[in-house]
């Protein structure tokens, strides 16, 4: 085995081998990213689940009791948890990404280790994140099922698209984080700016709402947003509200090999000056 | 074949690192702490804060000194930095602050990339001693910690398992094995951090002044392991200004200033010229070079034949081209080995010389690799040649390289079914009688 260091760190396949290789690092770095969230609070672990259910309870309160929102026939609450744990997913994954270099910078300082095992392993709030929610919606099950005596749940082939939808969901963010864990290392604006957009862009997936109820003039909008169809894909995989809305789908997918594309090679060029940098 | 052939562990070819000073500066500056400190001095401020590397807790929230204005400058830390490095070698690596020491050793320890030039090394660069004091969990075992420090070396669990008990023994952790870090002292989790990093043997070692850790007996025993390495054929690099230390663990030494090599050879030579030096004592820019020993070897030209002897710059698959090194030998008893390397996409396979050359009477030589192009796969192939010269007195190997030329091998006519990736190589030194005067090196 001979080892190679030249100025440009060498390819995607030789990335991903050395990835796989690094696997077990991966969880170390997950592992270390959610402790260190929760450091120097009086209520440590009690966190993860509490903003969460914090979270839900403000806004399906808000956009359930007050403002009525449709939600196909489902309680509210169950539609809104279900739609929520997807984009959970997504947002948390996104922001992560954007620190996962820049957290580890003591690291990267020390050791050599496959920058894209500390990417990965961002992935572990969001990942963590949506098991407290598939929690909750088994709460929220039980409930229903004890108070109207159905559990509005529709499990079948179907929620083989919730499981595809997921793992579009990881895919784009991680894309995005191609892009973003790079950026985030040069400059605080990254994150700054990126809790206003995903903030906003929140309004804009079908989470709060079904995709049925946005305005016939307005469809367009939602068609292009890449996170649609895997949201959607969620909802008709555990409720089968909805479909699997093509045109969104497309959308997903070109988003993906887009930006996956260019965030590799971004990665690749940027990563080692941004690092220097730190 | 590889560079396993030379027995080269490091080969370190013409790397240089640039760092651009004023990057990373806002648009709109921050005006109440927007401080000009620059990167070189961060690097050292960081450094002093190494010793609370257990306590990483400031990480989400410490504030970040950038450099918030100015323009952008260029620094070359290092700069055209040739090194071989042979397995159970240790060079020392010494010079003044700022003088490109610890630059190396991240370009080595693949921190950071270098700007140019290339680093070969034949098996696994454990990362610098110390380095992994920071990773030490405490809440976890100390039995638990040999797995989770080993991840940082890309150690398999299997052997993780078998070193673990000779770990626990060096660090002398036996008996806590099972108590979590945290209640152990500062200096038993260094000697854990330590003792990791010195088993699993490594076939590049690297250490700087923290080469050592913890009471005094562990550290005669850290200096044992790594001399125990070094018999095992592992190559060390040591980047220190502890002279002494340095003189008494290495072979060769290498002395930077300003990011160049002022001198490369025995290691009580180094350090003797270094010492006299007035840049031991202070960091002062300026000072001339050392009188270089005279070259015993210069390359005269590169050329590629074809089997008539034109010159050609491609080829027909199939055909058999020559790489021509032409040197003139000044000095007698040196060892001639050459060595070719073919670049082509991800492989760069590299061919030398099995049977080197000892040069009786200094002169003209010629080294010749017969090239045989057969079922090559036709393309473009950047190649590459050198001349490894061995000193009879000890002095280090140095590697002259030629300049890079190009082949381009043409698609054969006959059917390519059956294609190696590689061409095969064989070596022949020829004495040219024409001319058996050694022409003297350019003043």
């Amino acid at each position: 085995m001979s080892t190679v260091i030249e100025p440009r760190r060498p390819g995607a396949a030789h990335a991903a081998g050395e990835l796989w290789r690094s696997r077990r690092l991966v969880g170390w770095f997950g592992k270390r990213l959610l402790e260190k969230r929760y450091q120097r609070t009086w209520l440590g672990w009690v966190w993860l689940p509490l903003r969460p259910t914090l979270d839900v309870a403000a806004r399906a309160f808000v956009f359930g009791s007050i403002l009525s929102a449709p939600s196909e026939g489902v309680p509210y609450l169950l539609f809104f948890l279900i739609g929520m744990s997807a984009w959970n997913l997504f947002e948390e994954s996104v922001f992560w990404s954007s620190r996962s270099l820049e957290l580890n910078r003591r690291t990267l300082r020390r050791v050599y280790v496959p920058r894209l095992t500390m990417l990965v392993g961002s992935l572990a709030i969001g990942a963590v994140e949506y098991l407290i929610y598939m929690i909750m919606a088994a709460l929220a099950v039980t409930y229903y099922l004890l108070a109207d005596g159905t559990t509005y749940l529709e499990l079948g082939a179907n929620t083989l698209a919730a499981v595809a939808g997921l793992a579009l969901i990881v895919l784009l963010a991680q894309s995005f984080g191609l892009w973003l864990s790079v950026l985030g290392a040069q400059a605080r604006d990254v994150r700054f700016f990126l809790r206003y957009i995903t903030g906003f862009w929140f309004f804009l997936t079908p989470v709060i709402y079904p995709l049925g109820a946005v305005p016939e003039n307005l469809r367009w909008l939602a068609a292009i947003n890449p996170v649609t169809a895997p949201v959607e894909m969620v909802k008709y995989g555990v409720l089968g509200t909805g479909g699997v809305p093509m045109a969104p789908l497309a959308v997903t997918l070109g988003f993906i090999v887009v930006v996956a594309t260019g965030g590799i090679a971004f990665f690749r060029r940027s990563e080692a000056a941004a690092v220097d940098a730190m | 074949m590889t560079n396993a052939a030379t027995g080269a562990a490091l080969v370190v070819q013409g790397i240089g690192k640039r760092y651009r000073l004023g990057r990373g500066g806002g648009l709109v500056p921050v005006p109440l702490f927007g401080n000009r400190l620059d990167r070189i001095d961060r690097d050292r401020r960081r450094d002093a804060d190494d010793d609370d590397e257990l306590d990483e807790d400031d990480e989400l929230d410490e504030p970040d000194e950038r450099q918030t204005t100015g323009p952008i400058r260029e620094l070359w830390a290092l700069r055209d930095v040739n090194l071989v490095v042979q397995p159970g070698e240790a060079v020392g690596v010494v010079g003044p602050t700022g003088s490109g020491k610890s630059t190396l050793m991240k370009i080595l320890g693949r921190i950071t990339p270098p700007t140019e030039g290339r680093v070969e090394v034949q098996g696994r660069v454990a990362p610098m001693l110390g380095s992994l004091s920071g990773f030490v969990v405490a809440e976890a075992t100390v039995r638990a910690n040999v797995g989770i420090l080993a991840r940082f070396l890309g150690v398999p669990h299997a052997v993780v398992a078998r070193n673990l008990e000779n770990i626990l023994r060096f660090a002398e952790l036996q008996d806590v094995a099972h108590m979590k870090v945290k209640h152990l002292s500062r200096g038993m989790s260094d000697r854990l951090a330590y003792a990791v990093g010195l088993h699993f043997e490594p076939d590049v070692l690297l250490a700087d002044d923290r080469v050592v850790a913890g009471d005094p007996p562990f550290q005669e025993r850290c200096l044992a392991r790594i001399e125990e390495l070094l018999a095992q054929r592992t190559a060390l690099v040591f980047a220190s200004n502890r002279l002494s230390k340095v003189t008494e663990l290495c072979t060769h030494g290498l002395w930077l200033e300003d990011g160049q090599v002022r001198a490369h050879g025995r290691v009580d030579e180094v350090v003797r010229a270094y010492r006299e030096s007035p840049s031991s004592l202070t960091s002062e820019r300026g000072r001339p070079p050392l009188e270089p020993e005279p070259p015993s070897v210069t390359i005269i030209a590169t050329r590629l034949l074809n089997q008539a002897g034109d010159l050609v710059a491609e080829a027909p698959a199939g055909e058999t081209v020559t790489v021509e090194i032409d040197v003139g030998v000044h000095k007698e008893g040196v060892i001639l080995t050459g060595s070719l390397t073919f670049t082509r996409g991800a492989e760069h396979p590299r061919f030398i010389d099995p049977s080197p050359h000892v040069v009786d009477v200094p002169g003209r030589r010629l080294l010749q690799a017969r090239v045989t192009l057969d079922g090559v796969v036709p393309g473009d192939y950047a190649g590459s040649a050198a001349v490894i010269v061995t000193h009879p007195d000890g002095r280090p190997s140095d590697f002259l390289w030629t300049k890079p030329f190009a082949l381009r091998v043409e698609a054969a006519q006959e059917d390519d079914s059956q294609r190696a990736n590689r061409p095969t190589v064989s070596w022949t030194v020829m004495t040219p009688a024409d001319d058996p005067i050694a022409p003297t090196p350019a003043a």
